[in-house]
């Protein structure tokens, strides 16, 4: 529980820190923080504390950008479970078949969204826009691995401290 | 059964999560005061953007839970846009200054001229007697504009909307329209106490009825998510040349009128249609905005649209909207309607 919620306050952190940095520069060349943090969700987090992760993520994507509420979330919550999928399949923990699964996952998720607008608001998206988002998910895919490890170093470090202190080593007496 | 239960647990979890989402996703698509996915083409009006809840009192848990993300994200964000902007400054100010002299003489040679042409016209006015009466007219139509810093930016590629740092608090509502010393930035689509969101003129869903302020030909400039505008809806033959400046009209209610938009960079003359469509350059640069300015009037049009939020017009702000500039006539209410073309 206590690594689901580190890495939910770290992903929203991230946001935030997207949207502060999208007023100085192109927002392509800027990695998808939610999307980023919801696959490390869900390689490093139990599956039903990822999804929930990655659902909170969502719902704070959405809040920072002009999305309908909940579109960004649901599409987290999908990539979750994709992840989920593939990496009982591949080894995503590092690598390039991480970079490669972020890469294609960045590319569906913006498919999906640009789906979900026309669907639900009857926006039509143009093909000049194509370029720019395959620089950002090139972008996102190779941030992945840098993420992927710190969600890994930050869920260890957890594991770690949590069972030192289950295992209560009396470490004030004298050995003999 | 509790080990049935157990087994399923996770897809559980997973439908009634997606569940909620598409919960939301209605509910924001369909709450009050939502225009619906298409735009009218002759209002200028958010399209179908969120307004979110003016009161805090009438917040649902559609928009309770994105104000107060927002709420928390926009100090922060104010915190750590202060770098990103000394870094653009920086940039902007020191590095990126190639070839300034010369611009600066070609400027100054533009503002001499200009100024000359500014004085001939005010001659002009003065001789037909109008100063005044224009005078009179901006005194109406003047609105209180409070200064807002822009704190954070979209982060979706697809949709532009900006963040600020002014809320309810200093009576921020949603349906104001946003500017900056350039021209017009949009309009706010939700607010929390402390921070706002405004949907940029860039947006698809935004849409302005808008004027060439040379030939006075009339149109809906219409945001298209990226960084030009387009000019629609214009009339086959009506005089719109490159180089034209795009104002507001003031139609539909939103935007006040002259309101400067940007500039006509191309006509599409080669169409068959009966409608033209040009190209506009915004007046605002989108990508650097750090300043802008909420006019704190919003128009009776908008009050009507986010009234369903809880947010009724304020009656005494209702009388003064109405009694100082009235910008929804009759004729007006009739053109914001129409769907189709003039």
């Amino acid at each position: 529980m206590r690594k689901a919620i580190v890495l939910l306050l770290l992903g929203l952190l991230a946001l935030v820190i997207e949207g502060a940095l999208a007023t100085g520069m192109s927002v392509r060349f800027i990695p998808q923080a939610s999307l980023l943090a919801a696959v490390a969700a869900g390689l490093v987090l139990r599956p039903g504390e990822g999804l929930v992760v990655a659902a909170l993520l969502g719902l704070g994507a959405d809040a920072l950008s002009g999305t309908l509420l909940g579109q960004q979330a649901m599409l987290r919550i999908l990539e979750v479970v994709a992840t989920r999928g593939i990496a009982a399949q591949l080894d995503l923990r590092n690598g390039f078949p991480l970079v490669f699964f972020v890469f294609a996952i960045a590319l569906v998720d913006a498919a999906l969204l640009v789906t979900g607008s026309w669907f639900f608001l009857g926006l039509s998206f143009h093909g000049s826009e194509v370029g720019g988002v395959l620089v950002r998910a090139v972008v996102t895919g190779l941030c992945a691995p840098a993420v992927s490890s710190l969600a890994q170093g930050l869920v260890e470090r957890l594991d770690e401290s949590q069972a030192r202190r289950e295992m209560r080593l009396e470490t004030g007496r004298p050995a003999l | 059964m509790g080990d049935f239960l157990r087994r399923i647990r996770l897809p559980l979890l997973f439908a009634g999560l997606l569940l909620l989402t598409l919960v939301l996703m209605l509910q924001d698509r369909g709450g009050p005061g939502r225009v619906g996915g298409q735009a009218d083409p002759r209002s200028d009006s958010p399209r179908s953007e969120s307004p979110g809840s003016e009161s805090p009192g009438s917040e649902s848990l559609g928009s309770a839970l994105p104000n107060s993300i927002f709420e928390i994200a926009a100090p922060l964000q104010k915190a750590l846009a202060s770098p990103v902007e000394w870094l653009g400054e920086t940039w902007a100010n020191y590095v990126a200054l190639v070839d300034l002299r010369v611009e600066n003489d070609i400027l100054q040679a533009r503002i001499a001229q200009i100024e000359e042409e500014n004085l001939q016209f005010r001659e002009a006015l003065v001789a037909s007697g109008h100063l005044d009466g224009i005078a009179r007219m901006r005194e109406g139509f003047e609105v209180p504009l409070l200064p807002a810093q822009v704190v954070g930016q979209d982060v979706s590629s697809w949709f532009q909307a900006i963040l600020m740092d002014r809320g309810r608090r200093s009576e921020v509502l949603s349906g104001m329209p946003v500017v900056s010393d350039h021209g017009l930035v949009g309009v706010v689509t939700a607010t929390s106490i402390h921070a706002s969101r405004a949907m940029l003129l860039l947006d698809r869903r935004s849409a302005a009825d808008a004027i060439v302020q040379r030939s006075r030909a009339r149109g809906i400039v219409r945001g298209t998510g990226s960084g030009e505008l387009e000019f629609v809806f214009m009339v086959r033959g009506d005089d719109v040349l490159p180089g034209d400046i795009v104002i507001t009209s003031g139609f539909g209610g939103v935007y006040p009128k002259g309101v400067r938009i940007g500039q006509v960079t191309e006509v599409d003359t080669d169409r068959a249609e009966l409608l033209h469509k040009a190209r506009v350059t915004p007046a605002v640069d989108f990508g650097h905005l750090e300043q802008v300015f909420v006019m704190l009037r919003r128009a009776p049009t908008m009050d009507l649209l986010f009234a369903g939020d809880g947010d009724l017009p304020d009656p005494k702000g209702e009388e003064e909207a109405g009694s100082v500039s009235d910008p929804v006539t009759p004729a007006e209410t009739g053109s914001a309607s129409d769907p189709v073309a003039p």
